[in-house]
């Protein structure tokens, strides 16, 4: 909950400069973000390759691997009801937003830097501000109904609800609700989606 | 498409020095990085009086897509756990 508590923290704190117009050449500013994304994409990448790829291949036939794939295609399937009760945006642009699946620091970053250029400035951080706060709600469920969805859910559920966040905030839920038998199929999850979630978000953002 | 170059080409230099003993960056530095893009982003949206007034229309949007993406994924658990219950019945 902490880390989530200064995600907001800085979001808000970004917000209240704008608005009082703390900080003059906030455009520009925000001109040179792109490249600040690129490397943290190359720390991702990196870091996957360097620990985690090996690892994942060995683990190919499993279904400990099957799993992120499913909790990404029920997002996916679900996103499309949603898209119709809403229509502000077009489908794929909901499809970016709730493919992060919980992963709300980097999905809004992303987005916004992403949509800046064929979107405009506007467009941009209403979406991203859409991302920030869905998967947070996203990670809030998960954090507070892993019993409930265990129960009639099944095994992998609390996995799945929890998303990219199965691997760090939502684990110990996890563990005490399902077992430490889950634990490792969870590591999984968020290994795989780490480096799943920026991939979708950038191939639906550029449809 | 120049992110996505940058992604795949990252793992496998990552991948082809996995026996090499490095010291990766302190994660610290990744937050600090993803905080100050986000206080970016919340710089755009308040300097922003359109996106402003429309805060708690994305709340309920938020909710909407958020809410309905877990239920998505939690109905997706629950078909795979069927399909591998129904073949061998060592888990649960």
């Amino acid at each position: 909950m902490k880390g989530s508590l200064i995600v907001i923290s800085f979001f808000i704190a970004g917000i209240a400069a704008g608005y009082y117009g703390i900080i003059p050449d906030a455009e520009e500013i925000s001109g040179c973000s792109i490249y600040v994304l690129y490397l943290l994409i190359a720390i991702i990448g990196f870091e996957f390759g360097y620990k985690n790829l090996a690892a994942t291949i060995r683990g190919l036939n499993s279904v400990s691997l099957m799993l992120p794939f499913f909790t990404v295609g029920g997002t996916l399937l679900f996103t499309i009801p949603a898209w119709m009760i809403l229509r502000s945006f077009p489908l794929q642009d909901y499809l970016a937003v709730s493919s992060a699946t919980g992963y709300y620091s980097l999905s809004s970053v992303l987005i916004m830097e992403y949509k800046k250029a064929s979107a405009g400035l506007g467009t941009a951080a209403e979406l991203a501000t859409i991302a920030l706060l869905s998967n947070m709600i996203r990670e809030i469920i998960s954090l507070t109904c892993a019993p409930f969805f265990r129960r009639y859910f099944g095994w992998y559920a609390p996995i799945a609800s929890a998303g990219v966040a199965s691997i760090d905030v939502v684990l110990p839920v996890i563990a005490r609700t399902c077992g430490e038998k889950a634990v490792p199929i969870a590591i999984m999850q968020g290994v795989v989606l780490e480096i799943l979630v920026p991939i979708m978000i950038m191939s639906f953002c550029s449809i | 498409m120049t992110p996505l170059i940058v992604l795949f080409c990252s793992i496998l230099a990552g991948f082809l020095l996995r026996r090499r003993r490095l010291t990766l960056l302190p994660p610290a530095v990744f937050n600090i990085v993803i905080w100050l893009l986000l206080f970016l982003l919340g710089l755009s949206v308040g300097s922003d009086r359109n996106v402003i007034d429309n805060l708690s229309r994305y709340g309920v949007s938020a909710l909407i897509i958020g809410g309905l993406a877990t239920a998505g994924s939690v109905l997706a658990a629950y078909l795979l756990y069927k399909i591998t219950t129904r073949n061998h019945h060592d888990e649960g």
